[in-house]
C-alpha cells in the first residue's frame, strides 16, 4: 500500500511536467502582448514598454524564457504577478480554497442527492417515479449552468427572499494561523446548488443503471431468498457493489468542478481560482494562469489517486499494487 | 391529551401572530440609516499604487485613498486647492511654486511636507518605479537627465522650506495643473512607497479621505472614513467596494437592494431607465467613439477620399439613436462637447450615400470594384458587435464591403497597435479615447502628433507635419484664447481634409444610484470622479444593511 502510494505520488512529477510545458507552450503562442497589458493598455509609453520588457524578461528568446520559468518551478516557485506584483503562490492561496469548499460542498450535495434519487429510480424502474426522476436528470444535465445560476438567484434571492443574492459574506469563520476565511453558510448555498444541480443528474443515472446492474445478480436472487427484505437488499447488499461506478464518476465530477467552476463563479461573484485564472488569461499574466493552471491540475491528480483508493475501500477485491 | 391540546393551542397562536402584528399600530418609522455607500465594481483595481494609476477602476480607488496638490472641482473640471493651499505662476509660466496647506497628514499620522512631495513626484520619474504615467511629469526641467541616469535629481524640484515646493518646467505647459490634479501625481510618505515587497499594493497609504480598512480580492474593499482629513471627515463612514464581475449578477443585486450604486447597464438600457427614473442619472463625458483606418497600410495609405467614402457611407444618427438607445451622440470631428475648443463649426461628414460612392468612385474603386474585404476588428463585447454590425451594414450598401473580427482585448490591442517602428495586422478597427485632464491637448495631441505613433495614442499612424508643428506650438503657448485657434485648425485638417480616421459619436456616462445618496456629482471626466468625501445617506426605508 505505502509503496503503491509512494509510485503513485512521484508519477506526478512526470505529468506535472507535461502540464506545465504545454500550458506555456499555448500561453507564449498566445497572440497578446503582456508588456503593453502591464504599460497601460491604451496608451503606452514607449519607454515604460522597454523597461517592462526588460524587468520580467518578455525580451529573451523563447527558449531562454522556456528555460527560465522550468528552473523557478523546479525551484517550487510559481513566480510574480505581472499585474498584481505578489507571489503566485500567494494568489492562489486565497482563490483556491473558496474554490475547493464551492467544489466540495456541490460534490457532497451532489453525491447525496444522486445515489438517493438513483436508488429510488432503480427500486421503482420502469415506474412513474423512475421516469419522473429521468426525466428530471436529463433536465438538469442539459442546463447552461450560467442560466440554471441566475435563475435560481431570481427565485431564491430576488423573488422569496431566502437567500443572498450574491456574494462570499464579510463574517464567515476564519480558519486559525490561515489566511483561509470560510464563506458564509447563507452565501454558499446558491452557487453550491447551482453547481451540485448539474452533476446530481449525472450521479443519479450511473447509480441507477449501475443498481439495476447489481440488482439482476445471482446474490441479490439468494440474498431476496433468504427473507430479506427489498429495502435492505437494495441498501445493504446492492448499494455498495454498486459504488464502483458512481466513485468514478464522482471522483471525474469533482475535479472538473474544481476546474470548471468558472461559469458560477462569475454568476455568484465568488473569488475563486477558476475565475482569477479566465482574468490572467484576458490580462495575459502569465504567471497566474501557469500557476492556477498547474495547482488545478495537482488537484485533479490527487482526487484520481482518492478515488483510486476508495475502490480498494468499497470492494476489498480491488487490491492496490 | 393536554399536551396535544396545548400544542394546538401554541400553533394556533403562532399561526395567528402575523395576523396580530399586522393589526397593531405601525411603529413610527425611525430608520436609523447607516452611513455606508455599497459600491459596485467589475473587478479589484489592478493598480493600487497611484504612480501607475492608468484605469478607471484604479483611478476609483486611488482618488479616494489619496490626494495630489491640486484637484479638479468634479463638475466645471477648474483646478481647485487639495494639498496645496495656493500656487504662483511666474510669467514666463515656466515655475510653479506651491504653498502646501498645514496640517495635512497621512493615514499613518504622519505629517505631509514638501519632502514628501518631492519623494512622489521624483517616484513617478524614477526609472525603477516605472510609472505609467510618467508623462505628467516628463516635461519637468532635467526630468529626461534624470530618467536616463544622468542626473541623480530632478533639477526642476525643490523643497526650500517644510510647506514651499517649486516646480520648473522645460517650456510653458498651460495644462500642467491639470495634469496635476489626475490620480497618478499624488502625494503619498515615503517610508511606506519605499518599500521593495510592494506592501503599499495592499494596503495603501495616502492623505486621501479614505483609508483602506480591509480587502479581500475579488469580494470587497472596505474604505473607511479617515478622522484626520484635512478637508474635514467625510460624512459617510464606510465605502464598501464590491467586486461582482457579472454585471447581469450585479444588476439583481442592486434591485435587490444589496448595492447602491450600479456602473453598468445590462439590456436595454431605456428600459431601465423607465424602471428606476429616480436611480438612473445621464451625463456628458468627454470621450470620443470612432472606427480608425490604419493609415501607414494600403488601401487607406495615401487615400484621403477612401477615408472620405467611408465617412459618408455611415449613418451616425441611427447609429446612436438605435444601436446605442441615445447613450451616444453622433460627432463631426474629434473633440468632445465640453471640452475648450470644441468647436461647434466643424463640418464633419454627414450621412449621404450618394456622396460616399462619389467619393469611393474617385479613390479608384467605383462602386466598390477592386476593393478587397476588409476586416473590422472588434473586442469581444457586444454593444460593440452590434455597432460593428451596424457600421458593416451601411457600408455595404455604399458598395464597400468588411467582414467582423470579433477578438479578446489583448489580441486587439497587438493587432491594432503594432510598435512605433512597424504598423499593426488590423487595417479598420473600433476604438475609442476619454481624456484624462479637460484640454484639446488630451485628445489631439496623443491621437494625432506623429511623435505618438504606435502604442503610445496614434495607432492609426496619422502624420501630418503641418498638424505637428500646430500642436507643438498650442502645447506651450500660456493663453487659452491662443491656443485654441491653433487645436481647431489642427482638427479641421485632420477631420475634413485627411479624414484621419471614421468619425462616429461622443461617449456619455450613466449609473444608477438609489435616490437616498445625496451630495452625487458627475463629473465629465467620468463616474470615478464622484466626490466620495462629499456623499452622505439620507434616512430611507430602503437603505439595508449591508451583506455582500
Amino acid at each position: 500500500m505505502n509503496s503503491y502510494l509512494l509510485r503513485r505520488l512521484f508519477s506526478v512529477v512526470p505529468v506535472l511536467w507535461a502540464v506545465a510545458t504545454l500550458i506555456w507552450i499555448i500561453l507564449f503562442a498566445l497572440p497578446g502582448d503582456p508588456a503593453v497589458m502591464l504599460s497601460g493598455g491604451l496608451r503606452s509609453d514607449p519607454q515604460v514598454l522597454e523597461r517592462v520588457r526588460a524587468e520580467w524578461g518578455l525580451n529573451e528568446s523563447g527558449w531562454a524564457q522556456y528555460l527560465r520559468y522550468l528552473t523557478r518551478l523546479a525551484g517550487g516557485d510559481l513566480g510574480t504577478s505581472y499585474l498584481q506584483g505578489r507571489p503566485v503562490s500567494r494568489i492562489l492561496a486565497e482563490t483556491f480554497p473558496a474554490t475547493a469548499i464551492l467544489a466540495l460542498s456541490s460534490m457532497l450535495l451532489a453525491a447525496c442527492g444522486g445515489v438517493a434519487l438513483g436508488l429510488v429510480s432503480a427500486a421503482w424502474a420502469k415506474r412513474w417515479p423512475d421516469d419522473l426522476i429521468s426525466f428530471f436528470c436529463l433536465a438538469l444535465i442539459s442546463l447552461p449552468v450560467f442560466w440554471l445560476g441566475m435563475m435560481l438567484i431570481l427565485l431564491f434571492a430576488s423573488r422569496l427572499g431566502w437567500l443572498p443574492v450574491l456574494g462570499y459574506g464579510m463574517e464567515g469563520w476564519k480558519i486559525p494561523a490561515t489566511q483561509i476565511r470560510l464563506p458564509e453558510l447563507n452565501h454558499l448555498v446558491l452557487p453550491a446548488l447551482t453547481l451540485a444541480l448539474f452533476s446530481l443528474g449525472a450521479i443519479c443515472r450511473v447509480t441507477r443503471a449501475s443498481l439495476l446492474e447489481v440488482l439482476r445478480q445471482r446474490y441479490i436472487l439468494s440474498s431476496t431468498a433468504r427473507g430479506m427484505r427489498p429495502a435492505a437488499v437494495h441498501l445493504r447488499a446492492a448499494l455498495r457493489n454498486a459504488l464502483i461506478p458512481v466513485i468514478t464518476v464522482v471522483g471525474i465530477d469533482f475535479a472538473a468542478l474544481l476546474g470548471g467552476a468558472v461559469a458560477t463563479e462569475f454568476v455568484f461573484a465568488w473569488p475563486g481560482l477558476g475565475k482569477t485564472i479566465v482574468h490572467g488569461i484576458a490580462d495575459r499574466d502569465l504567471p497566474v494562469v501557469e500557476g492556477g493552471v498547474l495547482c488545478l491540475c495537482l488537484a485533479f491528480v490527487l482526487v484520481n489517486l482518492a478515488v483510486d483508493l476508495c475502490y480498494a475501500l468499497v470492494d476489498p477485491r480491488v487490491r492496490l499494487q | 391529551m393536554t399536551a396535544t391540546r396545548r400544542a394546538l393551542t401554541i400553533s394556533a397562536l403562532a399561526l395567528l401572530l402575523p395576523i396580530v402584528n399586522g393589526c397593531s399600530a405601525p411603529e413610527p418609522a425611525k430608520p436609523k440609516v447607516q452611513q455606508i455607500l455599497r459600491m459596485r465594481m467589475r473587478e479589484n483595481p489592478p493598480d493600487t499604487d497611484p504612480a501607475q494609476s492608468a484605469d478607471s477602476l484604479s483611478d476609483r480607488i486611488n482618488l479616494a485613498v489619496h490626494d495630489g496638490l491640486v484637484d479638479f472641482e468634479p463638475a466645471s473640471l477648474q483646478i481647485v486647492p487639495a494639498v496645496a493651499e495656493s500656487w504662483e505662476v511666474s510669467k514666463d509660466g515656466l515655475t510653479y511654486t506651491f504653498r502646501l496647506r498645514p496640517g495635512v497628514r497621512f493615514h499613518n499620522g504622519k505629517v505631509l511636507t514638501s519632502a514628501d512631495v518631492l519623494y512622489s513626484f521624483r517616484r513617478i520619474l524614477d526609472p525603477k518605479v516605472n510609472s505609467k504615467r510618467r508623462e505628467i511629469l516628463a516635461g519637468v526641467k532635467g526630468a529626461e537627465a534624470f530618467e536616463r541616469g544622468r542626473a541623480a535629481e530632478v533639477e526642476g524640484f525643490s523643497a526650500p522650506d517644510a510647506k514651499t515646493f517649486v516646480v520648473t518646467l522645460e517650456k510653458p505647459m498651460p495644462y500642467f495643473l491639470q495634469l496635476l490634479a489626475t490620480p497618478a501625481a499624488a502625494i503619498v510618505p515615503k517610508e511606506v512607497y519605499d518599500d521593495p515587497q510592494k506592501g503599499y499594493l495592499s494596503q495603501p497609504v495616502g492623505c486621501g479621505p479614505f483609508k483602506v480598512a480591509r480587502w479581500e480580492r475579488s469580494n470587497f474593499m472596505e474604505l473607511e472614513a479617515f478622522g484626520d482629513y484635512y478637508q474635514g471627515r467625510p460624512k459617510l463612514d464606510q465605502v464598501l467596494v464590491r467586486f461582482i464581475e457579472n454585471p447581469a449578477s450585479a444588476m439583481e443585486e442592486y434591485r435587490h437592494g444589496g448595492l447602491d450604486t450600479m456602473d453598468e447597464m445590462v439590456g436595454s438600457e431605456t428600459s431601465i431607465a423607465r424602471e428606476l427614473p429616480q436611480d438612473y442619472r445621464k451625463a456628458p463625458f468627454l470621450g470620443t467613439f470612432y472606427f480608425g483606418f490604419n493609415l501607414a497600410r494600403a488601401p487607406f495609405k495615401g487615400n484621403p477620399n477612401l477615408r472620405k467614402a467611408f465617412n459618408y457611407a455611415v449613418d451616425r444618427q441611427s447609429l446612436c439613436d438605435q444601436t446605442f438607445e441615445g447613450t451616444l451622440t453622433p460627432s463631426h470631428g474629434i473633440l468632445a462637447p465640453g471640452t475648450p475648443g470644441f468647436n461647434p463649426q466643424l463640418k464633419g461628414y454627414d450621412f449621404d450615400p450618394a456622396l460616399a460612392r462619389e467619393y469611393l468612385a474617385k479613390a479608384g474603386y467605383p462602386g466598390g470594384k477592386g476593393l478587397p474585404t476588409l476586416d473590422l476588428w472588434v473586442n469581444n463585447n457586444q454593444k460593440l458587435l452590434e455597432a460593428a454590425q451596424k457600421v458593416q451594414a451601411d457600408l455595404k450598401s455604399s458598395g464597400i464591403n468588411v467582414r467582423i473580427k470579433a477578438v479578446d482585448f489583448a489580441t486587439f490591442l497587438q493587432a491594432l497597435q503594432g510598435t512605433p517602428e512597424s504598423p499593426g495586422d488590423a487595417l479598420f478597427y473600433r476604438y475609442g479615447w476619454n481624456a484624462d485632464y479637460p484640454d484639446p491637448d488630451a485628445f489631439l495631441f496623443w491621437l494625432l502628433h506623429s511623435r505618438n505613433i504606435g502604442p503610445a495614442g496614434n495607432i492609426g499612424r496619422y502624420s501630418n507635419p503641418k498638424v505637428d508643428e500646430l500642436l507643438d506650438r498650442a502645447r506651450n503657448l500660456s493663453a487659452m484664447e491662443e491656443r485654441i485657434p491653433l487645436y481647431q485648425e489642427a482638427e479641421r485638417i485632420a477631420v475634413e481634409e485627411d479624414a484621419a480616421w471614421l468619425f462616429l459619436a461622443n461617449y456619455t456616462q450613466r449609473i444608477l444610484i438609489k435616490p437616498y445618496v445625496q451630495g452625487v456629482v458627475l463629473s465629465p471626466l467620468g463616474s470615478m470622479r464622484i466626490p466620495l468625501d462629499h456623499l452622505w445617506i439620507e434616512p430611507h426605508p430602503l437603505a439595508a444593511p449591508p451583506s455582500p
